[in-house]
């Protein structure tokens, strides 16, 4: 459909930048607690960059700064150089637990954010049904959220982000609590869609392999110095890193750095 | 022939369907909890334990409902009845709902008002009939002024809890979305908190309904159940007090049975609640 633009020259551009983003979080008795200090970091259009860390490292932390859900933090984030203020649609969370909606069937969830993204009546219920069926949840499109598995409901959080058309889709360890049979599809599916709408992707995850499977870039992130230790650009052809010897030796450089306490 | 063979078979599947549904299990074993209760009033009455006038029996009940129901006296009194319960309900659901937002948009407001208003709410209705007699005088605004006291505390205070315990990752997706002001409140808070409302307002229901025949009682207005119940202590006829509860009876099961249980049970089922049931 129109949605998806296919972009066929590689992205360049810089699109979210952060300039020594730091976050504290005061605490009751006025003590501050530092999350994050001086993070630096640069995204470009149509990048997938995943964000790797231990758990209580600031990772959500970080993404809320990005949504624009806390207002109060050191430094700079802008997106295509704008100062990112406030939460908009343009910049669209998919939270670690469901934020979906219980007390509306799975159509009903997407066709709130259409409605939501100003989408025309008339078209809002075709749409719905095409987002919907990108992540083969076609034939659940009238079940409540409870009825649907963890997958699903990851699933239809995807296809309510996506019918948002954000320009940034910020992703907190989204298949944190699938099995890995079905995580291997959602990989894929996932990377299908990116190859189709390029959209910037942001995706926070604790798991080394997921990391470094879906990444063209992985961030590694350390509470000791509130932000980032290492970064590992990952050139090897996404369909090719299944087997591939020398994501091996990145897997255990990665391994070796969140292990190492240093 | 052959459709007539099937059509002959679909008729008695659908009648099978319709007896199905009148005489299912609950019915039938409300049936039979009827008719035990009716035989052991009905033996203690024979047995002669009690005096004939304080416990008539079953019969005499089931003739004195008939008269009375004939004679428009009971059909007067309950249509006078569910008249000021609506009025008193629908006038306690919109002041609740109003001042719950109120305390909810105004914080230290609400603060103060939920600690007054979850003592009002366990105040017994009873106890505010000789202030509302002082203040309004024996008429049906009295009367709603005592039901709306008593059951106004529970939607506010439902209205209150339920929107302010909506999880906060409702409102950031939401708002992530682009929802804010009414069409977050219309289409994010209420639904999210219409769980909550729904306990409230059953609970208001039945406060009202308790408040409303005390009410009727003491503050004579001449129509009304609760108005014939105490013309039945006056003129001590049993009859007409069993007849009078039976009906009272009747509609708060049938409200709160079939009103109330149906919209809670749609609502449990779609958000999927009854899963974590515990057997
Ligand atoms: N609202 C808050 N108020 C105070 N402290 C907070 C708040 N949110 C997070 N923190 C603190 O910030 C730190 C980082 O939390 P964050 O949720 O960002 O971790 P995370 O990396 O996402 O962890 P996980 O992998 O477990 O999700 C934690 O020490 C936490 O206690
Ligand atoms: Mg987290």
């Amino acid at each position: 459909m129109m949605q998806f633009k296919n972009q066929s020259s590689p992205p360049q551009k810089v699109f979210l930048s952060l300039k020594n983003v730091s976050k504290k979080y005061i605490q009751r008795n006025s003590e501050s607690n530092t999350v994050l200090e001086n993070i630096n970091i640069q995204i470009l259009d149509g990048e997938i960059v995943t964000i790797l860390g231990k758990s209580g490292c600031g990772k959500s932390t970080l993404l809320n700064l990005i949504a624009g859900f806390e207002n109060s933090f050191g430094g700079e984030i802008l997106l295509n150089g704008k100062p990112v203020k406030d939460i908009s649609p343009e910049r669209i969370m998919m939270f670690q637990e469901s934020a979906l909606f219980p007390w509306l069937t799975a159509f009903q969830n997407v066709d709130f954010a259409l409605k939501m993204a100003k989408v025309p009546k008339n078209q809002r219920e075709k749409q719905a049904k095409h987002y919907l069926k990108i992540v083969g949840l076609s034939d659940y499109s009238n079940s409540y959220i409870h009825q649907l598995s963890g997958g699903m409901k990851q699933r239809v959080s995807l296809a309510r982000a996506l019918s948002l058309n954000p320009k940034i889709l910020l992703m907190d360890e989204p298949f944190a609590a699938l099995d890995i049979t079905i995580k291997k599809t959602l990989y894929k599916e996932l990377l299908n869609l990116h190859k189709k709408t390029r959209k910037t992707i942001l995706f926070v995850t604790h798991n080394i392999n997921e990391a470094v499977l879906l990444g063209d870039r992985v961030i590694v992130m350390s509470p000791r110095i509130y932000g980032i230790k290492k970064e590992y650009p990952i050139d090897i052809p996404k369909d090719q890193r299944d087997d591939d010897l020398s994501i091996k030796n990145i897997i255990n450089q990665i391994t070796a750095d969140l292990y190492d306490n240093a | 022939m052959e459709t007539q063979i099937k059509s002959n078979s679909k008729k008695v599947s659908l009648s099978n369907k319709i007896v199905n549904k009148i005489i299912n299990k609950d019915t039938l074993s409300l049936v039979i909890f009827i008719s035990v209760f009716l035989a052991v009033w009905q033996l203690v009455y024979m047995s002669e334990v009690l005096p004939k006038l304080s416990l008539p029996s079953p019969i005499a009940v089931g003739q004195t409902i008939t008269e009375l129901v004939l004679d428009f006296t009971l059909v007067k009194g309950t249509a006078f009845t569910l008249w000021r319960l609506f009025l008193g309900f629908l006038i306690s659901l919109a002041l609740g709902l109003i001042i719950g937002l109120l305390m909810i948009k105004f914080q230290q407001f609400g603060k103060t008002m939920s600690s007054f208003a979850v003592g009002l709410q366990s105040f017994p209705s009873i106890a505010w009939i000789p202030f509302a007699i002082l203040l309004i005088g024996f008429n049906d605004s009295g009367i709603l002024f005592v039901v709306v006291m008593s059951c106004v505390f529970s939607v506010m205070l439902s209205t209150y809890t339920g929107l302010r315990n909506v999880p906060p990752i409702y409102i950031r997706a939401a708002r992530n979305m682009g929802a804010k002001g009414f069409t977050l409140f219309r289409y994010v808070l209420i639904p999210a908190a219409t769980p909550t409302l729904i306990m409230g307002m059953r609970q208001a229901w039945s406060f009202a309904w308790h408040a409303l025949i005390g009410a009727e009682m003491l503050i004579t207005t001449l129509v009304g159940l609760g108005y014939i119940l105490s013309v039945g202590r006056e003129f001590s006829n049993m009859s007409q007090i069993i007849a009078t509860m039976i009906v009272i009876f009747t509609i708060g099961l049938i409200f709160d049975r079939v009103v109330f249980i149906k919209i809670e049970e749609k609502i449990r089922d779609r958000w999927g609640l009854d899963q974590q049931k515990i057997d």
